[in-house]
């Protein structure tokens, strides 16, 4: 018997959370909203021929934003058997709103009433019986944290899926009720019968999907009832409807969730007056990032790291490696490309697998606990001054992981031009592939400080910020921030499974990089330094790959990394930028990159000073991201000509950050050279672009034109 | 002449690479993961283009 069970709930409603408990699924988990852009799919534990898809957080069933677009869609063309209904007990109101509209739709609805511990640990009760009986569905009470009133859940659900027939519940009163049932006659045999009631309530809230769905002339009879109940009830169709709603919503849940006579402020308000207050927030965030970089990369990861690439790989897998081909037999030439080309490479890469490991767990410790969430409700004070939404954090957030979901995840802001704008700015923020090249070079340069990596972070904070100002002015759609509401859910304890899942699926995608693309690119880098244009094996000073490093180096001087080997890390990094590590480690002909090691200080000392080594750093942050990130971008933008502009946008931004820190930082140091003036004209330049007037928006201006 | 001991090396390096780039090759296929875990060795559905389905 194959059904389909379709979960629908608001924004962090523990949705997610749900559908990995239903279904021993793994799906990421993040405690904030839009954490599923698309929809899921798994197979029920307790009945695996039962797929449960995981859709959107939406607050509505309306057409205005991509989630309720996904959501809606699967739900209109008849796809789910059942829905399961995440309704946060916390707030039953809000929640309780999309719930009229699937019961209105005439789906078996089960109503998973999530949160129901949290709950019950403020002291306040709800009455789900009473709450059953008003809806006219079941209702069970779950906590999808802990796993609890799942069996049951499950098996109710599978009954309604079993029903099979659509009948609508309908709620409203009066002059609304009437009218509705009028254009439910005019619509009749135009409609599918299943969905005769839904339709009409849309056509009452001018839904801009009905005329897609109807002949014109039942349209206009349809619309003609519409604006006699607007003229008689003195409002829009849509608040019509939206104000029955709300007034429904009440009546429901009058005497049935009870607070507890304690009151007072809970301890999710008494720690936000702290770390969402107007003047500590920021300070409180940079200390925490402060405090995440200083135990991943100087403290507690640098130690492990240290190990892992003294004793694991240079003292015993490449020496011992070497012996053993050597002893066999094998040729020279190919020992080297195992042991000086991809085990060095790829060597170098996963040396720094146990600080990510460090960075991952706090990171996802800071995600479910509920704090990123404030993070980006702080941040939408100071983006709002420079007509940016506060909306673009999230993704922002999410990239601080990975760019490429950070990319996908500005699908959640509605308005077109500000979601390409993040899309295109999204990659600023320092990756989990991008930490390794900070540890390098605060370790090689900077004696391990933990605040070089901060400063990266606020730096690419700082670039999003300035880029987005530039781009939207030069869109002409400044000053028209996206709205951004937001809830911001309860602290609570991690769970440890979640947390666990967080780290170990961040680990395993760098992990499943080193072993794919960085093991061919390893190859291809030894190939490149070991031989000419001829052939011939070669010193690396004389290979292939030095001439390409020398051809494109003298582009690169004004920024104070002009080696050919600084160069080719760079162009290296293109394809990923864990790339720059085994590039680096290859061309040093190093057993290891080691991150604070007497070797890397020398060698790096060799090609760049502490201060081009920053603007190294800065250009490779900022600049074009990876192949991956390219192509989520191309998905987002929606062509090719968009993502050319973007990357040369990001590589002309990252150019002139790094030539302005490198010749402004030899002033600052009292060598000025030549080159300062056209840095400084460069930044006049993009200080004219960020503080210039750009007069009215231009609204004719389509964004794929623009 | 090379030894065998260096064609039988050879061939598992060349193994491994063309294993590396399948990989490499799905990767960035999916280069367009899902947005919600991110890390694709979870990704259960394929994407779903909203802007192609609306075209």
């Amino acid at each position: 018997m194959k059904k389909n069970i379709a979960l629908i709930g608001n924004p962090n409603s523990g949705k997610t959370t749900l559908f990995n408990a239903l279904t021993g699924g793994s799906q990421r988990v993040g405690n904030w909203p839009g954490v599923t852009v698309e929809k899921k799919e798994g197979k029920l534990r307790q009945a695996r021929d039962v797929t449960v898809t995981d859709l959107p957080g939406v607050y509505s069933l309306s057409p205005y934003s991509p989630e309720e677009e996904v959501s809606r869609r699967f739900l209109a063309e008849g796809s789910a058997d059942a829905v399961i209904n995440v309704v946060d007990a916390t707030n039953l109101e809000r929640n309780l709103i999309l719930t009229l509209q699937l019961l209105e739709m005439g789906i078996p609805v089960t109503v998973a009433l999530n949160m129901s511990d949290v709950v019950e640990r403020r002291g306040d009760t709800v009455d789900e019986k009473k709450l059953s009986e008003r809806l006219g569905c079941p209702v069970i009470r779950v906590s999808a944290l802990k796993r609890e009133g799942l069996e049951n859940l499950a098996a109710t659900v599978l009954e309604q899926a079993s029903y099979g027939t659509r009948i609508p519940k309908k709620f409203f009163k009066c002059e609304l009720s009437k009218a509705i049932s009028e254009i439910s006659g005019i619509l009749e045999g135009h409609i599918d019968d299943d969905l005769l009631y839904w339709y009409s309530i849309k056509v009452m809230e001018h839904d801009p999907h009905v005329p897609e769905a109807l002949p014109s002339p039942v349209l206009e009879r349809a619309l003609e009832t519409v604006r006699r109940t607007e003229d008689s009830l003195g409002d829009d169709g849509e608040a019509i409807v939206a104000s029955a709603r709300y007034e429904v919503v009440d009546s429901l849940v009058r005497g049935i969730y009870q607070k507890s006579e304690k009151g007072g402020k809970s301890v999710t308000d008494r720690i936000d007056e702290v770390v969402t207050n107007r003047w500590l927030a920021i300070p409180i965030f940079a200390a925490v990032m402060f405090l995440v970089y200083y135990l991943s990369i100087t403290s507690v990861g640098g130690y492990m790291t240290d190990w892992v690439n003294e004793t694991v790989f240079e003292e015993n897998v490449l020496p011992r490696t070497a012996d053993w081909l050597a002893g066999m037999g094998v040729e020279d030439w190919l020992v080297s490309l195992i042991v000086n080309g991809i085990i060095t490479g790829v060597g170098a890469v996963l040396g720094f697998l146990p600080q990510l490991l460090v960075l991952f767990l706090l990171l996802a410790l800071l995600e479910d606990s509920g704090y990123m969430a404030r993070i980006a409700f702080v941040m939408d004070r100071i983006l709002r001054r420079f007509g940016l939404s506060g909306k673009s954090f999230i993704p922002i957030i999410v990239g601080t992981g990975c760019a490429v979901p950070g990319i996908m995840a500005s699908r959640t802001i509605e308005d077109e031009r500000d979601r390409k704008i993040t899309a295109m700015t999204t990659s600023f923020m320092p990756c989990s592939a991008k930490l390794p090249v900070i540890a390098l070079i605060s370790g090689a340069l900077f004696g391990g400080s933990a605040w070089i990596a901060v400063s990266v972070y606020f730096i690419g904070v700082f670039s999003i910020l300035v880029s987005g100002v530039i781009l939207k002015k030069i869109r002409g759609a400044f000053g028209k921030a996206s709205p951004f509401v937001m809830e911001l859910p309860d602290y609570h304890v991690p769970s440890a499974r979640n947390v666990v899942l967080s780290m170990g699926d961040r680990s395993w995608h760098f992990v499943k990089k080193a072993g794919t693309i960085i093991v061919l690119a390893s190859g291809l880098i030894w190939l490149l330094t070991s031989y000419d244009w001829s052939l011939n094996p070669v010193g690396a000073e004389s290979s292939m790959l030095a001439s390409i490093g020398n051809a494109l180096s003298p582009a690169f001087s004004p920024l104070g990394w002009g080696d050919w080997r600084a160069v080719v890390g760079t162009l290296s990094g293109l394809v990923a930028k864990e790339n720059i590590l085994s590039t680096f480690g290859i061309l040093f002909g190093m057993e290891v990159v080691a991150e604070d090691g007497a070797e890397i200080w020398t060698y790096m000392a060799t090609i760049m000073s502490p201060l081009a080594g920053f603007s190294f750093l800065l250009f490779n942050m900022l600049c074009a991201p990876c192949f991956a990130a390219i192509g989520a971008m191309r998905r987002e933008l929606g062509s090719w000509k968009e993502t050319a502009l973007a990357v040369g946008y990001q590589c002309a931004f990252a150019y002139v950050v790094a030539f302005a820190v490198y010749q402004f930082g030899l002033a600052i140091q009292g060598t000025p050279s030549f080159w300062l003036i056209p840095a400084a004209l460069l930044v006049i330049g993009t200080g004219y672009l960020f503080f210039r007037n750009p007069g009215e928006p231009e609204d004719e201006v389509p964004a794929e034109a623009a | 002449m090379m030894s065998s001991a260096t064609v039988l090396v050879l061939a598992a390096v060349l193994l491994i690479l063309v294993l590396a780039g399948f990989g490499t090759y799905r990767g960035l296929r999916k280069g367009g993961c899902c947005g919600n875990c991110a890390y694709c060795s979870n990704c259960r559905s394929a994407p779903i283009n909203i802007k192609e389905e609306d075209e």
